[in-house]
């Protein structure tokens, strides 16, 4: 999987200043079952190794990681940059299940399910 | 000053006659309220379709801009923070909104004989927006109930399952998330002030109430269960969607 500059300079970033103290583990199920550290998770990535693409899309990019971590690093950022590339670079969908999401934006966004009361409209 | 309401996604495929109270109580406030019902499409960003979702917040901000409105008040802290990353309009949140414009008389201290100590299931995309937190916290007390201090709470809150699409990406790992999040209250009573945390506490084992449903709705005594979110049913939850469109049209 060959990411894009932005993905590895996130990731980049992580590698570097991580200090795998553990912060945004200790209450992150995600970060739980898919890494050791997110430095040893993102040094893969900036390495070019594939990784399977549920691991990206499970993140729940609440930013809760961001807000525990001393340096602040932006995990949930350096996930969804990689959701970005699997969009972008693969014919197919990522993942299958995403065609749920396909479908109910269409429809959420459609004229069946929006309107707008103007100001000052009457019933 | 033009003010426009708009519920959201999961709100308005829950919950249509709160949509309606949400209305009718801000038109005593704002009679020229605007209404509108859409889809910030902060999904289509999270599944990594930043051109798409782009095209379709364009069209949201058009909308918005096209009914006049210069402030938009908004139910979904999803939307609110998608709304506020963009920076194409102002916005406020409802319960910043209602704490500051006061609840209806009738709803102050109605549940002071209830003995229901809720914990708070702060939504993630808000997460550091805290003058929603305080909001929250002054609009329960004014109701009238207990709330329970939670470690994982305010700013440093997690995830109900919901997050980032995982409910769609790994149902496995997002219901464990729901579980956990259950779990970490002290109290069995959660109360949300997002639709799809709603959901996601049930589908955890919590018991979890819609902040609306306190303000509008009856008071919560010990024992007592909430309504299963229709997020679960897809079809029950496009009918609702339709139905609140409804009720917006007649407001």
């Amino acid at each position: 999987m060959q990411y894009s500059k932005k993905t590895t300079d996130l990731a980049a970033e992580i590698v570097t200043q991580c200090t795998a103290c553990g912060r945004c583990m200790k209450d992150c199920l995600f970060l739980q079952n898919n890494c050791e550290t997110p430095k040893a998770f993102f040094e893969k990535v900036v390495q070019g190794q594939e990784i399977e693409s549920v691991v990206p899309y499970s993140c729940l990019l609440c930013g809760h990681c961001q807000f525990v971590c001393p340096q602040k690093l932006q995990l949930d950022a350096a996930f969804l940059s990689m959701r970005q590339d699997l969009m972008a670079q693969q014919k197919q969908l990522p993942l299958k299940a995403l065609k749920g999401v396909l479908f109910h934006q269409k429809f959420s966004t459609s004229a069946l399910f929006t309107t707008v009361k103007k100001s000052g409209d009457k019933k | 000053m033009t003010y426009g309401f708009m519920a959201g996604c999961s709100l308005s495929s829950s919950k249509p006659q709160r949509v309606g109270d949400a209305i009718n109580y801000l038109q005593q406030f704002y009679p020229d309220l605007a209404v509108i019902q859409a889809c910030c499409g902060r999904p289509t960003r999270m599944i990594g379709q930043e051109e798409k979702f782009q095209e379709r917040f364009g069209n949201l901000t058009q909308m918005i801009k096209g009914a006049g409105v210069d402030e938009l008040i908004v139910a979904c802290q999803g939307c609110l923070r998608t709304m506020r990353d963009e920076d194409r309009f102002m916005t406020s949140s409802l319960w910043v909104k209602m704490a500051e414009l006061g609840l209806p008389t009738q709803c102050l201290n109605k549940a002071k004989d209830s003995e229901v100590v809720f914990s708070i299931q702060d939504s993630c995309p808000t997460s550091q927006m805290t003058e929603i937190h305080e909001a929250v916290v002054y609009l329960l007390k004014q109701l009238g109930y207990g709330v329970a201090k939670s470690r994982l709470s305010g700013q440093n809150t997690l995830c109900c399952g919901m997050g980032g699409m995982c409910g769609v990406s790994n149902p496995n790992l997002s219901h464990d998330v729901a579980q956990q999040r259950v779990q970490s209250f002290k109290t069995d009573y959660i109360v949300t002030y997002c639709a799809s945390c709603a959901f996601a506490m049930g589908v955890g084992g919590g018991k979890a109430w819609h902040l609306l449903d306190l303000i509008f709705g009856d008071v919560v005594q010990l024992g007592d269960t909430p309504t299963p979110s229709a997020l679960g049913n897809p079809v029950k939850a496009w009918a609702n969607r339709y139905q609140t469109k409804r009720v917006i049209q007649k407001s």
